[in-house]
């Protein structure tokens, strides 16, 4: 009586669980599933990745998480390993990364020696530019001399398209940059000329403008001396 | 010096300034912010802290913070928006010879914002006030103290509470009615004077004096003077004169922001 080649195959009878002995050498590769966020993540703080799940009949040798070539995450796993693995809350910063879709690759090593690769993404916010500055000095400056602009930095995780300084209808200062732009511009202590300028109060205007179009302002302000006291004597 | 007397003496002063009194005082932490929140009475629901304490004759080794105005916001009497306005913050003092300073006295946070207890330079002497912490920009830090003595007619500066310089100074005419008022002050000017009568170098002060015949609100400078002969004594409206050198002395030592105690 003739066989049937399938029942010389033995493999119809095999548990999965027993996936990748000598009775299945076509063990099905290692599975990962997840979901996706749509919602950006504000610049700084963490995204977290959503609940990822690792399967594998074979059993799971290694899981890694990483961000372009920097790796987040490596899970060993001796022996056999186990067939499922459940990754959940893994926190990624946002500190250095600029607004827009960043793709963490997300792998899943068998012990054969299998692998699977996932792509989850996620989206920082694009925010306004930003402009911090040290305190300035209250003191007056000596008419016809220079006043010296505290330390300002202008921040934009889009990309900065121009800085300016202007004093009054004057502008003191323009920085533009071309392409994507810089993420970060630090003018310290830039000197404006007072020559010309009256005695009392005067203001300086920071503009920043994104590649987006979006702009911050900010004013400063400094005093030319009188140097002629009103004082009760 | 123990809390009681010390809320009693905070309580007695026109003043009162955000300064950390170290370990001289005698006091413990708690009794400084037990003082401080009794200080800073202000809305009863809300958190607060301040640090102010001191008295006539302890330590000068004091920490001073203040900052200069982010806008010309409102001054509130309390911290809320929906107290009463005591004043604007205002970029330039009166006179433009510089930003404006303001002296903090204490922080209190009233349903999640920051508000920060500052004195107020505008008449009557000793104002204060409220204002969100966001409206005024980064805190600068003095450690140095002028106190001026008007009954022994000297001027003394401390660092970190180190006496580092003294100088015999002119006071206010009391006998004229134009004494110098007494109570806590910043140096909220610096700048060089082309004017012999004020010397060649003056400070603005926070106080204002009793003279009001003086524009710009008849402010209280520490200067130098084409007089030296009438110092010590009380020759001014209310101003403090050194003589050239020790007004160009002092000008190495102190600078905006530096309190001043006149007693």
């Amino acid at each position: 009586m003739a066989v049937a080649a399938q029942t010389h195959a033995r493999t119809p009878h095999v548990a999965a669980t027993r996936c990748g002995n000598k009775y299945t050498p076509t063990c099905t590769k290692p599975a990962i599933k997840t979901t996706t966020s749509t919602k950006c993540v504000s610049p700084g703080s963490n995204f977290t990745l959503p609940t990822v799940r690792f399967t594998s009949s074979a059993g799971i040798r290694r899981i890694q998480i990483r961000e372009g070539s920097k790796i987040l995450k490596t899970i060993k796993f001796k022996g056999q390993g186990p067939t499922q693995y459940k990754l959940k809350g893994l926190a990624v910063s946002t500190l250095r990364l600029d607004a827009g879709g960043h793709p963490l690759t997300v792998k899943i090593t068998d012990i054969k020696g299998r692998t699977t690769t996932k792509t989850v993404s996620f989206a920082v916010c694009s925010t306004t530019p930003k402009i911090v500055n040290n305190p300035p000095s209250a003191k007056c400056v000596n008419t016809g001399g220079k006043y010296r602009l505290p330390k300002v930095t202008f921040t934009s995780n889009s990309g900065i398209r121009s800085v300016q300084v202007r004093t009054g209808a004057k502008t003191v200062k323009t920085v533009s940059f071309p392409g994507k732009g810089a993420s970060q511009y630090t003018l310290n202590g830039l000197s404006i000329a007072t020559l010309g300028l009256a005695s009392g109060g005067h203001a300086v205007s920071l503009r920043v403008t994104d590649v987006k179009g979006r702009a911050a302002t900010k004013t400063l302000h400094f005093s030319v001396c009188v140097s002629t006291p009103v004082f009760t004597g | 010096m123990d809390a009681a007397l010390a809320v009693a003496s905070a309580a007695g002063e026109s003043f009162k300034g955000r300064m950390r009194k170290h370990a001289a005082l005698g006091m413990t932490v708690a009794a400084l912010m037990s003082v401080g929140s009794l200080a800073a009475a202000g809305g009863a629901s809300a958190k607060g802290t301040t640090k102010t304490a001191w008295a006539a004759g302890s330590s000068h080794n004091v920490t001073t913070e203040f900052a200069i105005a982010q806008g010309a916001s409102p001054v509130y009497r309390q911290p809320s928006t929906h107290s009463g306005v005591l004043n604007r913050l205002a970029f330039y003092t009166p006179d433009n010879e510089a930003l404006q300073t303001y002296q903090f006295l204490g922080t209190k946070v009233v349903a999640g914002t920051l508000w920060e207890h500052i004195a107020v330079p505008m008449r009557p002497n000793g104002q204060t006030g409220w204002v969100k912490r966001s409206w005024l920009g980064v805190a600068q830090v003095s450690h140095k103290l002028i106190i001026v003595n008007i009954p022994t007619e000297t001027l003394t500066v401390y660092n970190h509470g180190k006496l580092i310089f003294t100088t015999p100074v002119g006071t206010g005419d009391l006998a004229d009615g134009w004494p110098t008022p007494t109570g806590h002050f910043w140096i909220a000017e610096a700048f060089p004077s082309t004017d012999p009568v004020y010397g060649p170098w003056a400070f603005g002060t926070t106080d204002r004096a009793t003279d009001t015949d003086f524009p710009d609100d008849s402010i209280v400078g520490i200067h130098g003077t084409d007089e030296p002969d009438l110092i010590p004594g009380d020759p001014s409206h209310g101003c403090i004169r050194l003589k050239d050198a020790d007004i160009l002395k002092l000008k190495t030592l102190v600078t905006i922001g530096t309190p001043v105690w006149i007693q």
